[in-house]
């Protein structure tokens, strides 16, 4: 995997830098090539990859500018790394589930962080069973949309808590590459830990993250 | 100037117990050994802005062009840095726009160096907070700088409560930004990193997560417009 634009450079770079590279590293061998685009819709604070997988080198340039022009519907692009390979890309096709089964998708998946939280963190379970207060987590949703044009195979990952901000964000993004076929929400959980807890009257926020993610 | 020439004048301005005004945006403090060079306000926050939305490359038809550049969405910001950069420097940049982003740049050698002395961004995850460079003032116009380009307030799952996050693919520059604002604000935080599963070897992406909201709001702040209306709300109770 190799960064070929970062944030400072001139967009038009980032088209000609991925056709460079591609032009100089695409062998006999290469089945695949994944180019992505890291950003950021910092109003909502989404973070965001675009990646386009694509078989066909010749449609490299207009591929890469179509990236660009959907990720420059964000706030910021971090910055672009392209990938060959000499298998095809695994696309997580599996899960993909419709729009209206997000939301439902969503609150089993905090109920199972709340639980599994609960059963981990005695302090925040006493807590809960002194003031009988409603757990409310917050977690980092995952969410990803696949998308099919002509040129290539799209897939959309955001990352926010909220998913009423993520939703309307990823649609605009997928809607722009091509042909959405689902979304998929990420939902494998190891280990939760709360990082932080605030209350009111009635309910007790968790904010929790992977204890694997954690740096102390 | 010979050395007892230079003593003497060393014992004047102790006596004065003032600050010295250097070129450069540099600053002599006098501290209670002696005199330190600091940053002034202006310097901080151009290095501040230059980590988060700052670039600093060689031209990218000739590496003999020192160029140094500031892009954002936001123009009041795009017009700070000019701003800090004509009050350091004493040059104007210049401004365009770049697929509808406001963006003010510059060649200019000296700059360049300068700012890459003190360990400012000339690429990938290559900036440092200048710990050295900064007293509190510095370090709180370094941060705001910095979280009004890479910062984000945003809103939790509970509809009274914004989430404040410093982020970036820069983990030891994350690190650097979690201990000065305890050291020199006490304000706590958490530090995550997030790596992609589905594509190992992809750059992670670090987030830290401010916990003492009220005292970010007072004592830090954002020149982002969005982001001061979010830390009023939090200033005036209104949100948590």
């Amino acid at each position: 995997m190799s960064i070929i634009w970062e944030w400072g450079f001139d967009f038009d770079l980032l088209v000609q830098n991925c056709n460079k590279y591609v032009i100089e590293h695409w062998n006999k061998s290469v089945k695949e090539c994944a180019m992505t685009l890291n950003g950021a819709e910092q109003d909502e604070g989404i973070n965001y990859f675009i990646t386009a997988y694509a078989k066909n080198k010749s449609k490299i340039p207009e591929i890469a500018s179509k990236l660009l022009s959907t990720a420059l519907l964000g706030s910021k692009i971090r910055y672009c790394d392209v990938e060959l390979s000499k298998v095809e890309f695994p696309k997580k096709i599996d899960s993909l589930c419709r729009e209206e089964e997000l939301t439902m998708k969503v609150e089993l998946l905090l109920k199972r962080i709340g639980k599994m939280l609960i059963e981990t963190d005695d302090i925040l379970k006493d807590k809960i069973k002194d003031t009988g207060k409603v757990l409310i987590i917050n977690w980092d949703l995952h969410l990803s949309s696949y998308v099919e044009s002509v040129e290539a195979i799209y897939m959309v990952d955001c990352y926010n808590l909220l998913i009423d901000a993520i939703l309307p964000f990823i649609k605009k993004l997928a809607s722009s590459l091509g042909n959405v076929v689902g979304f998929s929400l990420y939902d494998e959980i190891e280990n939760p830990i709360a990082i932080d807890v605030e209350e009111d009257e009635r309910n007790l926020y968790v904010t929790a993250i992977e204890k694997s993610h954690l740096l102390k | 100037m010979g050395q007892y020439s230079l003593r003497k004048r060393y014992r004047s301005l102790k006596s004065k117990r003032r600050d010295i005004k250097l070129n450069k945006g540099m600053l002599l403090k006098d501290i209670e050994k002696g005199y330190k060079a600091f940053f002034t306000k202006e310097k901080a926050g151009l290095h501040g802005l230059t980590a988060s939305d700052g670039s600093m490359y060689p031209g990218p038809l000739n590496r003999y062009v020192y160029r140094i550049a500031f892009g954002s969405k936001s123009p009041e910001l795009v017009d700070l840095y000019s701003k800090y950069f004509e009050h350091i420097y004493g040059s104007r940049m210049q401004r365009d726009f770049d697929k509808g982003h406001p963006r003010a740049y510059i060649s200019n050698k000296m700059a360049f160096q300068d700012l890459k002395k003190y360990n400012a961004k000339t690429g990938p995850d290559t900036w440092k907070v200048p710990r050295a460079y900064i007293d509190k003032e510095g370090a709180r116009e370094w941060l705001k700088c910095f979280f009004s380009g890479d910062g984000t307030v945003k809103n939790a799952r509970n509809a009274t409560t914004y989430d404040i996050l410093y982020e970036s693919t820069d983990k030891e520059g994350i690190i650097g930004i979690r201990s000065l604002l305890f050291e020199e604000f006490e304000i706590t935080s958490s530090l995550s990193i997030r790596y992609r599963k589905d594509r190992p070897g992809h750059k992670p992406f670090c987030a830290l997560r401010v916990r003492d909201k009220i005292r970010f709001a007072k004592e830090i702040g954002s020149y982002k417009s969005e982001h001061i209306e979010r830390l009023d709300e939090i200033l005036k109770g209104m949100k948590r």
